[in-house]
């Protein structure tokens, strides 16, 4: 089963890039790419989505903004040339902080985290499921 | 051989006189004045020698910072990622970015350092930093940028234009509206006049994203700045409407100092 990704960047070429490590990592699986926070917003009212790659400085609404308001959250990767912003972003419990500019090993062991921990909260469900069995 | 008894002077040694007291006292006095003299002199001196220490660190300070946010980091970080982006997508395209950006930094670190260049130059400046930014943004960000053809030989204080234009890269874009960036710079007899102006994007029921104000700070900078540099002969208006912030900048063409 993929992880099923979206990106946001308000810069193109900083988008296609994300999106381009997405398609090249084989256990990811990219749902869209979005230039701002809005479409982001129309795909996660639409699709499921497990994790996001999201830049922070963004015009309209910002990265962090955009995390801060959603209730039902993915998992968090952001994107970013500010280092400044790294401890607010954890605080919105993201995984993990890209600075840019990001060679797909950093994208990789990033990617990597959201990958193991998808597979402890499918386990501990897993294991959930099969205690609820054995009742 | 010994004086003669009749010549042997009286021994005063141990007995003071009005004018001894006096000349006692006039020998302490001036030792004193001495002293203090040289006391205060020193003092002063190091006060002084202290002072000025303290302007030259003062100075290196603003140099520093100057130099530090004349284009601001986070600039130079996302345009180095683009340029990383395109090494991927678009060979060409990434070399001629390499070699914008080398231009623009050239620029900062040598040319921006000695507090003097040209206008052609800075101009120069302006056009690389234009053209990084067009790389980053998407095409639906209209950017203009108006020169006359023929620039004059005359030299200007550097990073005049920069903190504006960046402002207006900063504040200007919006993907929800048309947003546009507009650099001109007229020549006149005795001026040089630069406005830049860009779009503003009030957003209505959605949620509004805080924007940042022009920073009363920078503007502050800026403006102490152009005081110190052209005293009263500049102007500087700064129209900050509905949808549109514009700055238009005047200067003399020559410096008096």
């Amino acid at each position: 089963m993929k992880i099923k990704c979206i990106a946001i960047d308000d810069e193109p070429l900083a988008l296609e890039q994300i999106g381009s490590y997405v398609q090249k990592t084989p256990f990811l699986e990219l749902i869209a790419t979005c230039k701002n926070a809005y479409e982001a917003l129309d795909i996660l009212k639409e699709k499921e989505v497990d994790l996001m790659f999201i830049d922070i400085d963004m015009p309209d609404i910002s990265g962090l903004d955009l995390v801060k308001s959603l209730v039902k959250k993915p998992q968090i990767i952001f994107t970013t040339a500010y280092s400044e912003y790294a401890f607010e972003g954890f605080q919105v419990d993201a995984i993990d902080y890209l600075l840019k500019p990001i060679n797909y090993a950093a994208f990789l062991k990033a990617a990597n985290k959201s990958k193991i921990w998808f597979e402890v909260s499918f386990h501990r469900l897993k294991n959930d499921f099969i205690l609820r069995a054995n009742d | 051989m010994p004086a003669p008894e009749g010549y042997r002077l009286k021994k005063t040694d141990n007995e003071p006189t009005p004018f001894s007291i006096f000349a006692d006292l006039l020998i302490f006095a001036v030792l004193l004045t001495g002293a203090s003299t040289t006391l205060k002199l020193t003092s002063r001196w190091i006060t002084e020698e202290n002072m000025r220490r303290e302007i030259e660190r003062e100075q290196l300070k603003t140099e520093l910072t100057l130099l530090k946010y004349q284009v601001s980091p986070h600039f130079l970080m996302n345009t180095l990622n683009n340029i990383h982006a395109l090494i991927d997508l678009d060979v060409d395209r990434a070399k001629d970015a390499v070699i914008k950006l080398s231009l623009l930094m050239r620029y900062l670190l040598y040319d921006s350092a000695h507090g003097k260049t040209t206008l052609r130059k800075e101009l120069e400046f302006i056009e690389s930093y234009i053209s990084m930014m067009k790389i980053r943004y998407p095409k639906n960000v209209v950017v203009e940028y108006i020169v006359p053809a023929e620039i004059p030989d005359i030299s200007i204080p550097p990073m005049l234009f920069i903190s504006f234009l960046e402002n207006a890269f900063k504040h200007g874009i919006s993907y929800r509206a048309e947003s546009y960036i507009h650099f001109k710079l007229e020549i006149t007899a005795g001026n040089i006049i630069c406005q830049i102006r860009n779009s503003k994007h009030s957003s209505g029921n959605e949620p509004v994203l805080e924007t940042k104000k022009y920073s009363g700070i920078g503007l502050a900078n800026i403006r102490k700045n152009l005081q110190l540099l052209y005293s009263e002969s500049y102007t500087l208006n700064i129209n900050d409407r509905q949808d549109e912030f514009e700055v238009n900048l005047t200067l003399p063409l020559h410096r008096e100092n």
